[in-house]
């Protein structure tokens, strides 16, 4: 059960995220980098660090929320899954420690999306950490039904 | 059996089978943590090899020559060779399609559209004679920053179009753009960039000419219900009709295509 709301927690968190980083996508293209929010989103989006390889880091917070996303949804008894996810937050993490540190120390700048977007990340690479480590919940425990991933399992 | 001496080997069995579960989850965490561990490892190396690659998008005003400390001037020079320049418009000034751009000289957006977009809309459709580019300054970081250079900044640019010396000042100002919250714009830095473009002595106060141009540049900007900086509008030769378009150059292009063919 502790697995269960622990994936699910992560799922919430993981649309919260999905919705800081497509907010910060749409600004970026339908306000060509004016925020409207803060002068720091501004800063933020129009600077050296809000594009990698040429294509807005905002871009790539969608992408790898949707990521995280299809891999939450998909069979947690899979190990590979869960490794995935520790994997894919794990780097999202760091990128947004960099990122963040490039906003507030480097640029000065308060961008509440971009903050809440790596809240976002950082919690979500606790959860996946916490989850791999815990492993999947005892088949035993699992009441007839609940999760949808497997066969019930009760107990004689 | 005595009942006393079967409970006492159950108890040892539940013992055992307790001990030894204990064991097997104590091994599955010491594998997970070591899997894990792993895992991390290669996260670091991803996110440092991609750090380090420094494949985040480069100021474009980094790699710009300088003269005399002054940024972008060499640049500028080659941006403008050649091409017609006339107060606040660059190129034919009978194209049959003007690009109207609406900027703010403390803006990271315009100098990230002028010098980049830009140089292109440059080289494709104004060397080209598809169309000119009349360039209008606007004054909108100035009262959301609290700073007051912006206009210092614009005055001077304004100053300028009688002497064709503004859109060299103009883009010079761009390479040199200092950070929108900052008062950058001093009288020293706009003194130095007016010299490295060849303008005499700046003039930042008001004058009939600023005022002009700033209530022409306020009027379109009103009056187009722009939205932002840079914004730009295309618009036919012997009309006033302007079309609101993207300021990349594939969105410019097209819309030249289509405004020509509007053009009197």
């Amino acid at each position: 059960m502790v697995d269960r709301r622990l994936r699910w927690v992560s799922f919430v968190v993981a649309l919260i995220g999905l919705g800081a980083a497509g907010y910060l996508t749409y600004t970026k293209y339908a306000h060509d980098g004016i925020c409207g929010v803060s002068g720091g989103c501004t800063v933020v989006q129009t600077s050296t660090w809000s594009e990698l390889v040429g294509i807005p880091v905002s871009v790539i917070g969608v992408v790898g929320y949707v990521a995280i996303l299809a891999a939450l949804l998909a069979p947690q008894r899979l190990e590979l899954v869960r490794l995935g996810l520790v994997v894919m937050t794990g780097i999202g993490f760091l990128f947004s420690l960099y990122l963040m540190y490039r906003a507030y120390i480097t640029l000065e700048a308060f961008c509440p999306f971009c903050t809440t977007s790596a809240v976002c990340q950082t919690l979500l690479f606790l959860l996946s950490t916490a989850r791999f480590v815990r492993g999947p919940d005892l088949p035993a425990l699992v009441p007839a039904g609940e999760d949808d991933d497997e066969p019930a399992v009760t107990t004689a | 059996m005595p009942s006393g001496s079967k409970s006492k080997q159950e108890a040892a069995r539940q013992a055992r089978l307790e001990r030894e579960a204990a064991e097997r989850a104590a091994a599955e965490r010491k594998k997970r943590l070591g899997i894990l561990g792993g895992a991390l490892v290669v996260v670091v190396v991803i996110v440092g090899i991609v750090l380090a690659a420094g494949v985040f998008k480069s100021d474009p005003a980094e790699n710009a020559s300088k003269t005399n400390g002054v940024s972008g001037v060499n640049e500028t020079r080659e941006l403008l060779a050649g091409v017609p320049v006339k107060g606040t418009v660059i190129g034919n000034p009978n194209a049959p399609v003007t690009i109207l751009e609406l900027a703010d000289l403390k803006c990271p957006a315009c100098k990230a559209h002028q010098l980049g977009d830009q140089i292109e809309v440059v080289k494709q459709l104004v060397r080209t004679g598809k169309a000119n580019l009349d360039l209008r300054l606007v004054n909108i970081i100035d009262p959301g920053m609290g700073t007051t250079d912006g206009e210092r900044a614009r005055r001077v640019a304004d100053n300028l179009i009688a002497s064709n010396k503004y859109w060299p000042f103009v883009n010079v100002n761009y390479y040199n753009q200092g950070d929108e919250r900052e008062e950058w714009a001093t009288t020293e830095e706009l003194q130095k960039l007016a010299t490295s473009v060849g303008a005499g002595p700046i003039n930042e106060r008001e004058t009939p000419a600023t005022r002009k141009s700033e209530a022409d540049a306020q009027r379109l900007f009103e009056g187009l219900q722009a939205q932002g900086t840079p914004s730009s509008y295309v618009k036919p030769r012997g009309t006033n009709a302007y079309t609101p378009v993207n300021s990349d150059i594939g969105s410019l292009t097209s819309a030249v295509e289509t405004a020509a063919k509007q053009a009197k």
